[in-house]
């Protein structure tokens, strides 16, 4: 089923209107989690974002250049030097992880399905937002009713059965979001990393972050194929990462068929 | 004849090479290029030289530590600098008026966003003037919603109650007033 069928068309007039606001950083929150939403939806209408964000060019070039207090460039160059660059032993996850406006619905996915409606009808101040968080379901269970999409849960290594965290699989982009809400707290010396596995490689797939919600969140997008993987895992490693595991997996799952 | 463009973007990119590889005297030289480019940013979007002077060390520094991210392909280095530098400097400005950040387009995305487009002529918004020209067209009205979203980092409802107005007004002068700089950007590269 393509879910371009069955969205109306009303939802991408609404992105057209609201895409110009959403390139200049003019959106509220609740606007701009529509877009990411409604970018999926349209995609006519987001290949337009591009040309906005050419005309953000043209504005930064509004600004004139003013020569700096004389002492600034010292005071740049001294801390410099005194701060290396950072050598990551991961790949750079802007590398790995190529932009997808998809990661933000996965990432909704992820708050919805951990959000209890009940709760969300007696703690959400008016009947519009619970319709919002509604409608925002419904959408992503469209999304997750096109055969694209798979899901998948990593179980905990110590008592296999309870849910650490859930995978979202867009096998058409190969791309793969990683969620979980029920992590046990970390120190700031350690890290979550997931790693990719099969029978030949064990490869990172970087360290998942954790936002303010704690949220713990990664999308992979490798350039080689996902389908060459079977397992997914999560480990608790140094907090700027490891080339391989260091500690034994916290949760594991199988992908694929 | 020789495209200055291409000669600038390789010239950029074996500075930033140098840059990766932690070569001060290449970092000094990005500064001296492009320092003046960055401070006006800053200072025109915080309006006060200290709070300017402090974005305009973390612009730089996030170049410093993050230099490989630059991808030529995806657009000049002043913009990708510039882009940084606004973004800094609409966060520092948040942060002096005790304002949670806005939650819009983050700068991972709208740097790949800048990478994006189907048509041909971007340059025409490398040349200040063509876009000053561009820019008349639009109402004072329109220039000035658009002016405190993207330099004062503003939503359409923050705008609508700084300028008293209602907030289906700011919405479509932000959106008419883009849609047709668009339109005449598409004109102009006819």
């Amino acid at each position: 089923m393509n879910p371009n069928n069955i969205i109306p068309q009303n939802d991408c007039d609404e992105l057209r209107d609201l895409l110009p606001s959403y390139v200049i950083g003019a959106t509220t929150g609740e606007e701009t989690a529509r877009v990411q939403i409604l970018l999926q939806k349209c995609p006519e209408v987001a290949a337009e974002a591009g040309d906005y964000a050419q005309i953000t060019i043209g504005l930064l070039e509004t600004v004139d250049a003013i020569e700096p207090p004389a002492n600034l460039r010292n005071r740049i160059l001294e801390q410099a030097m005194a701060e290396p660059p950072v050598q990551e032993n991961l790949p750079d996850a802007d590398r790995i992880i190529k932009f997808s406006p998809w990661w933000a619905a996965a990432a909704l996915f992820i708050i919805l399905l951990a959000t209890n409606l009940y709760w969300a009808a007696n703690n959400f101040a008016t009947q519009n937002e619970l319709q919002d968080l509604q409608t925002q379901r419904e959408i992503i269970y469209t999304l997750l009713s096109d055969g694209q999409f798979q899901q998948f849960e990593l179980l905990s290594s110590d008592d296999n059965d309870t849910v650490l965290a859930r995978l979202l699989w867009n096998t058409e982009n190969n791309e793969l979001a990683v969620f979980a809400t029920n992590l046990p707290g970390l120190t700031s010396e350690q890290a979550y990393q997931v790693w990719l596995l099969n029978d030949d490689a064990v490869d990172s797939a970087g360290l998942l972050q954790i936002d303010s919600n704690n949220h713990a969140f990664l999308i992979i997008a490798p350039d080689t194929d996902l389908t060459g993987y079977t397992t997914v895992a999560i480990s608790v490693e140094p907090a700027s990462g490891s080339e391989l595991p260091t500690n034994a997996p916290i949760a594991i799952g199988d992908i694929g068929a | 004849m020789v495209n200055h463009d291409k000669v600038e973007t390789a010239a950029d990119e074996i500075l930033m090479r140098r840059i990766e590889k932690q070569d001060n005297k290449a970092f000094a030289e990005l500064y001296d290029r492009f320092g003046a480019r960055v401070y006006g940013m800053t200072y025109y979007i915080l309006q006060n030289q200290t709070l300017a002077e402090e974005a305009t060390q973390d612009t730089f520094m996030k170049v410093w530590t993050k230099a490989t991210k630059w991808d030529p392909k995806r657009g000049a280095l002043i913009t990708w600098l510039l882009t940084i530098a606004r973004y800094t400097a609409i966060d520092r400005l948040r942060i002096e008026k005790r304002e949670t950040p806005n939650i819009a387009i983050g700068l991972d995305e709208m740097l790949h966003l800048i990478g994006q487009t189907n048509v041909i002529d971007e340059n025409i918004w490398y040349d200040k003037k063509v876009v000053e020209n561009l820019l008349k067209e639009l109402t004072p009205e329109q220039r000035e919603s658009i002016e405190l979203a993207f330099f004062q980092g503003l939503t359409h409802s923050e705008i609508a109650e700084k300028l008293d107005l209602p907030l289906g007004t700011v919405k479509s002068r932000i959106r008419d007033g883009l849609q047709m700089l668009k339109g005449l950007w598409l004109h102009e590269s006819e």
